[in-house]
């Protein structure tokens, strides 16, 4: 799907007493092409500077392109974060057209087919529960909010696949800590959107729904979770969460939630969808392990998107430096 | 002899049209963003399918009253293991890498491998007998030996349920043709299909 696909696809609406008032705000959002290209220049350039040797004629066209851009959609911080896997992302391509979401359907081509249908403006978040300030906020209010960065992290799905993608969002941390955990908040819920007029799968029970996850709160206030608005330097496609998603670099991607309406802190660990539809293929950490098998797939060895052999799995996923403390003294082959 | 030689081509046609469904798919969208995942489920269809095929053969002949559909019986077969050949290997090469450990650890681990593996080391045997002289060779323990596809059919198709998504039926298809491929040869069933 081509980046004009991809456009076209949000600005397919539906029609109706409130199209009108959907098409205004909302398709403002849309970064147009020519922008993202200034960006992708803004990239280049802070690049080239970082070397020492970038041409001053491209920056100063960048930084013209970033004012414009701002408008449109929030500027990822363009510092490359300490976060950032070195390793090069997989093609925006394969990214899009390759995604489970089950509200869509089971098959990995069906969220590409099916999930343009899906309205993400208006958008709001519900942050509740065990928060001394809960709060409902418009996305367009998050965006302004908190500055977008860009994140190259490792995907890896239970599935024994796994992506490279430069995502852009916003710590979770910041969020939570606006809202003022109490003492008692001990666990992070998320919920996706229930509307099966727009997830057609719901009609189905294929999984209960809506979609949920949880995090243990520490999990959650880690600086690596992030919930992503946008990828590749553009707004985040409707078949990879959009508008907002939850992203856990070193837990199976099931954990990384799409298109969350609401946050809620709570006492107890809170239900999760995979972990109530199979309790000993899914559990409620599900932190990448390879020494821990999954009945269908070996999780010792995974396929990059891209490559044609399989390339060994690493402990969280790579991330077993930040996040590894988080489970001391825990014995992982029990809380898998 | 016109008609076995229909019954001939037919059966080469549907032997290769797993290649065309693959080129298709190739040329479309280089099998997607997981080729060597797609090729993997695409050649094992193709080898199941035409498993469910060859077992349709005799019921068919019977039922029309056609003995002479028999040599699209044993090349449906071949086409089956062939099929299921390249979809093993495939999975070795590019799936384990070829490494003995970790073939090991997946037939111990993975019940869907397990059943599958199986299944294909059940139509070799069945392969290497399908020729003339291995059926005069044989004799009566050819049919007996040959009873086997029933076995590896029943693992092929619970391979696909094992492996698949939950809450996705995926084997639901085949085992339900199988479950028809099966029924009519129950002796009450055969004798009323039988056309004579």
């Amino acid at each position: 799907m081509s980046r004009a696909d991809a456009l076209r696809g949000r600005a397919r609406r539906p029609t109706g007493p409130d199209a009108g008032k959907a098409t205004g705000p909302a398709e403002d959002r849309v970064t147009p092409p020519e922008l993202v290209l200034g960006r992708r220049r803004l990239l280049a350039a802070a690049a080239g500077l970082a070397l020492g040797c970038g041409p001053s004629g491209s920056v100063e066209e960048a930084r013209s392109a970033s004012t414009t851009e701002a408008k449109a959609f929030p500027v990822p911080v363009l510092r490359p974060s300490p976060f950032d896997t070195g390793e090069p992302p997989t093609s925006r391509r394969d990214a899009t057209r390759y995604n489970n979401f089950y509200e869509f359907g089971p098959d990995k081509r069906d969220p590409a087919r099916r999930a343009h249908i899906l309205r993400t403006r208006p958008w709001t978040l519900r942050v509740d529960g065990e928060v001394h300030r809960p709060r409902t906020i418009d996305l367009d209010l998050l965006l302004r909010r908190y500055p977008a960065e860009e994140r190259i992290y490792r995907l890896r799905c239970v599935e024994a696949w796994s992506m490279v993608i430069p995502w852009i969002g916003f710590p979770l941390a910041r969020l939570l800590e606006e809202c003022r955990p109490t003492s008692h908040a001990r666990y992070v819920a998320f919920e996706s959107l229930l509307d099966p007029e727009q997830m057609p799968a719901q009609h189905t029970d294929l999984l209960p729904w809506p979609y949920r996850e949880g995090l243990r709160l520490d999990e959650a206030m880690h600086p690596l979770v992030i919930l992503a608005t946008g990828m590749y330097g553009e707004v985040l496609p409707p078949q990879n969460g959009a508008p907002l998603r939850l992203v856990v670099p070193w837990k199976y991607g099931f954990k990384s939630i799409k298109s969350v309406v609401r946050i809620r802190l709570t006492r107890r660990q809170p239900p999760t969808t995979w972990n109530q539809r199979a309790p000993r293929e899914y559990g409620f950490f599900a932190n990448v392990n390879p020494e821990v098998d999954h009945p269908r797939w070996s999780q010792r060895r995974e396929r990059r998107i891209g490559e044609l052999r399989r390339r060994p799995t690493l402990p969280f996923n790579g991330y077993a430096e930040q996040v590894a403390h988080l489970y001391r003294g825990m014995d992982l082959r029990r809380f898998f | 002899m016109a008609r076995g030689e229909t019954a001939r081509r037919t059966a080469v046609g549907l032997a290769m049209a797993p290649a065309l469904w693959i080129g298709i798919g190739l040329a479309r969208d280089g099998l997607g963003a997981n080729p060597v995942e797609e090729l993997v489920h695409r050649t094992g269809r193709a080898a199941l399918l035409l498993l469910l095929a060859s077992l349709s053969v005799s019921p068919l002949g019977r039922a029309w009253g056609r003995p002479q559909l028999r040599p699209a019986r044993r090349l449906l077969g071949l086409a089956a293991l062939g099929w299921a050949a390249l979809h093993a290997g495939i999975t070795a090469l590019l799936d384990l890498g070829l490494d003995p450990g970790a073939a090991l650890e997946e037939l111990r681990e993975r019940p869907h491998m397990a059943a599958g593996a199986a299944a294909l080391a059940l139509l070799i045997p069945l392969g290497a007998t399908s020729h003339g002289a291995a059926m005069r060779w044989l004799g009566r323990r050819w049919k007996a030996l040959h009873r086997m596809v029933y076995v590896a059919a029943s693992l092929a198709v619970l391979h696909v349920g094992l492996q698949g998504k939950l809450g996705t039926r995926q084997a639901a298809p085949f085992a339900a043709a199988l479950a028809l491929l099966l029924a009519v040869r129950l002796p009450p069933v055969r004798r009323r299909l039988t056309r004579r």
